[in-house]
C-alpha cells in the first residue's frame, strides 16, 4: 500500500492547478492542459489505494472562512471521479469528468456564450472538447441535462454533493448523512437518481469527513472503514478537546458505543484543519513510497530540497486562496489517521 | 525482444503501419511474445542518465515515464496499440503517457516518477513554490517548463510490492441500471480469473517477504465465487491447489475462507454433476 502522502500532494495540486487556470482566465495565452489531464491520470489512478484520503481532503473545510470556489471546484472534481470509476465510466470519460471539472472554475461566472468561446479557444481539449462543453455548460446551471450523457449526469450529482455538504449559495451545509437523504430524495431536479444511489452505495451510511456524536458523547471524525466493512460501521478519530486527534477506532469492533447522529462540522464548531497528530516524535508508519494504479506506479520524490522538518512530520500547506483562505494539514496526522483503512 | 520492439517502434515513425516490412517486422514480434513472456514480465527502462535518445524515448523521459513493463498474457491488440502510441506523434494537448492511459491496456503498465516543487528557504511549507510550478507548467509558451522537472540519475524504480489494484478493475461490477445506457465497465472472461489469483497470490507473496501489505484474499474469493457461480471445476480446483502451495502464514485461514460449508457444498455438487 502506498503512502497516503500522494493523495495529499495530488489534492494540494489540483488545488494549484485550479487557482493557476482561474488566474490564467483573462491572460492573453491560453494555458496547456498537458499537465491537467496528467494529474487527472494521477487522481484516478490514486483512487484505487486513496479513495478515502482523497475525499477526506475534499470534505475538510475551515468553519471559520468561506468556502473558496477553487476548493469547491477541487471537492467537486474528486467526489465526480469518484463516483464516476464507481459508476464504470471509461478512461477517456473521467478524464472528460476531470477537465470539464476543473475548467468549470475557470468560466465560472462568465456569461454561457463568452464561457463557451472560452473553452473554444483550448484547442488542446481535442476530441473531448464537445463533451467538455456540454458538461461545463450544464454545470454553470444552464441547460437541460439529457440522462445519456453520463459524464454530465456524474458531475452534476458531484456537484450537487459538494454544494450540500459546503453550504454554498448561502443556504446552511447539511452533515453528510443529510446530503445523502436529499440526494435521494428525488426533490433536486438536475441530480439522477441512479447515479445518486450508485454515490450512496459506494460513500456508505456515514460517508468520510462525517462527524459523528457517539454515545459517550464525543465527537469523532470518519476516516472509512476497515476491511469488508464497506457498509457497517466505520472506522474514527475521536476529536480531543484540545485539537488533537485521538487514536483510531474502529467502530465494527467495538460494540459498547452507539452512534447517536451525524452533525454538520460547522454546527459542531469542528475545524478539522488544524487537527494535530498525538504523538509527532513518532515514526510515520509509511515510507516515502509509490503510488500503484491499475496501469500507472507512480513514485513520488521528494527533492534534495524536501520539505521535511525535523521531527520527520511533513507540512504541506494546501493553499485554497491566496488573500483570504489557507488550509493547512498536518500530513503526519491525516498519515495515522488514515493508517486503520489503508490495512488488507 | 525488447530491442526488436524498438525497431518496430522506429521503423513504424518513420514509414507508418503500411510496407510490407513493418508488417514483418510486427509479425515477428508478436509471433515471439509469449515464450518473452513465459518466464515474467518484461520492463523496458528508460534512463536519464543515458543522454539524447531520440524520439520517442525523450518525450516518454520527460512525461516522467522511467519503465514501460509489459505483463504476461498480452494481447497483440495491445503490442499493436503500444506501439501505435509510442511511433505516432500524440494529438496537440495530449501527451504519450495520456494517449497509453486512454487506451486501457490491461497489460501494459508504466513506472512514473513526479518530483516535488523545491520547499521555500528555511522552511517546511511547499505551497508558494507549488503554485508557482502550477503557474509554469500550464505556460505553452514555454514547452520545456510544461513538464515537471525531472529527477536525474537515482531514479527509484518499484519493486513488486504487492499493489494489485489494477486486478480489482478487472472484477464486474454490478450492472448500473438501466436508465443511465452505455457506461457498464468490460467485465473480465472467465478464463483471466486463474491468471488474476495466479498473479495475485505471487505478487502477495512477494510482499510479504518485503514486508508489505497483502491485498491477495480479497481478490481471490472474489475470483473463486466468481468462478463457483460459472462451475468451473478445474480452475476451482487449480486455485485451491495454488493457495495450498502458498507459503504464506495467511494462507491456511484463506483456504478455510475457500472452503465454508457453503463453498464446500457448491464444490460438492460440481463434483457430481462432473461425475454424472
Amino acid at each position: 500500500m502506498s503512502d497516503p502522502r500522494i493523495a495529499v500532494e495530488l489534492f494540494g495540486e489540483l488545488l494549484d492547478v485550479i487557482e493557476a487556470l482561474a488566474g490564467l482566465r483573462d491572460a492573453d495565452r491560453r494555458p496547456s492542459l498537458v499537465p491537467v489531464s496528467r494529474l487527472i491520470q494521477d487522481l484516478v489512478e490514486a483512487m484505487a489505494d486513496h479513495r478515502p484520503a482523497l475525499e477526506l481532503l475534499a470534505a475538510l473545510r475551515d468553519p471559520k472562512r468561506p468556502p473558496s470556489p477553487d476548493h469547491k471546484w477541487a471537492a467537486v472534481t474528486v467526489n465526480a471521479l469518484g463516483l464516476g470509476i464507481a459508476a464504470g465510466l471509461r478512461r477517456r470519460e473521467l478524464l472528460a469528468v476531470g477537465l470539464a471539472a476543473v475548467l468549470s472554475r475557470v468560466t465560472e461566472g462568465l456569461p454561457p456564450t463568452r464561457a463557451a468561446s472560452a473553452l473554444v479557444e483550448l484547442d488542446t481539449l481535442g476530441d473531448l472538447a464537445p463533451q467538455v462543453l456540454r458538461s461545463v455548460h450544464l454545470l454553470a446551471g444552464e441547460g437541460e441535462p439529457d440522462e445519456r450523457d453520463v459524464v454530465s449526469m456524474v458531475l452534476l450529482v458531484a456537484q450537487a454533493w459538494v454544494e450540500l455538504t459546503e453550504g454554498l449559495e448561502g443556504r446552511p451545509s447539511l452533515a453528510p448523512a443529510q446530503a445523502m437523504a436529499t440526494l435521494m430524495s428525488g426533490r433536486l431536479a438536475r441530480v439522477h437518481l441512479g447515479l445518486a444511489r450508485r454515490l450512496s452505495a459506494a460513500r456508505g451510511a456515514w460517508p468520510v469527513g462525517s462527524i459523528l456524536r457517539l454515545s459517550n458523547d464525543r465527537l469523532c471524525v470518519v476516516v472509512g472503514w476497515s476491511e469488508g466493512q464497506a457498509h457497517g460501521r466505520p472506522v474514527v478519530v475521536p476529536l480531543e478537546p484540545n485539537g488533537v486527534a485521538g487514536r483510531p477506532i474502529d467502530l465494527a469492533e467495538i460494540g459498547g458505543l452507539t452512534i447517536l447522529e451525524t452533525v454538520p462540522a460547522a454546527a459542531a464548531g469542528v475545524d478539522l484543519t488544524t487537527l494535530r497528530a498525538p504523538d509527532r516524535r513518532e515514526e510515520l508508519p509509511f515510507a516515502l513510497g509509490a503510488l500503484r494504479g491499475p496501469s500507472i506506479s507512480l513514485s513520488y520524490e521528494v527533492g534534495g530540497e524536501q520539505a521535511v522538518d525535523e521531527d520527520d512530520s511533513v507540512e504541506f500547506d494546501l493553499s485554497i486562496d491566496d488573500a483570504s483562505l489557507e488550509l493547512s494539514v498536518e500530513v503526519d496526522t491525516l498519515a495515522r489517521m488514515l493508517a486503520p483503512t489503508l490495512e488488507f | 525482444m525488447l530491442s526488436s520492439l524498438r525497431v518496430v517502434v522506429e521503423e513504424v515513425r518513420r514509414s507508418g503501419f503500411g510496407p510490407g516490412r513493418v508488417r514483418g517486422l510486427l509479425a515477428e514480434v508478436e509471433f515471439d511474445l509469449d515464450e518473452a513472456l513465459a518466464e515474467g514480465p518484461m520492463a523496458w527502462r528508460l534512463d536519464p542518465a543515458a543522454g539524447p535518445q531520440g524520439e520517442p524515448w525523450d518525450s516518454l523521459l520527460a512525461e516522467g515515464v522511467r519503465r514501460v513493463v509489459i505483463e504476461p498474457g498480452v494481447e497483440r491488440r495491445e503490442i499493436r496499440a503500444l506501439v501505435e502510441v509510442l511511433a505516432l506523434d500524440p494529438p496537440r494537448g495530449r501527451d504519450r503517457r495520456t494517449e497509453l492511459w486512454l487506451r486501457d491496456l490491461r497489460s501494459v503498465h508504466l513506472d512514473v516518477v513526479r518530483k516535488a516543487p523545491p520547499a521555500e528557504p528555511g522552511g517546511g511549507r511547499v505551497a508558494a513554490a507549488r503554485r508557482t510550478a502550477a503557474r509554469r507548467m500550464l505556460d505553452p509558451e514555454a514547452p520545456a517548463a510544461m513538464l515537471q522537472p525531472l529527477p536525474e540519475g537515482d531514479v527509484r524504480l518499484l519493486a513488486a510490492d504487492g499493489g494489485l489494484a489494477w486486478l480489482e478493475e478487472a472484477v464486474p461490477l454490478p450492472e448500473l441500471g438501466p436508465e443511465v445506457a452505455g457506461s457498464s465497465r468490460p467485465t473480465a472472461a472467465p478464463e483471466d480469473w486463474r491468471r488474476f489469483v495466479t498473479l495475485a497470490l505471487a505478487a502477495s507473496s512477494a510482499a510479504r517477504a518485503a514486508g508489505g501489505s497483502v491485498v491477495a484474499p480479497p481478490i481471490v474469493v472474489g475470483c473463486f465465487d466468481a468462478l463457483l457461480a460459472t462451475g468451473d471445476l478445474p480452475e476451482l480446483t487449480a486455485i485451491l491447489k495454488a493457495v495450498e502451495d502458498c507459503s504464506w502464514d495467511e494462507a491456511p485461514a484463506l483456504r478455510a475462507e475457500l472452503l465454508t460449508p457453503e463453498r464446500r457444498r457448491r464444490l460438492a455438487e460440481l463434483a457430481l454433476e462432473g461425475q454424472r
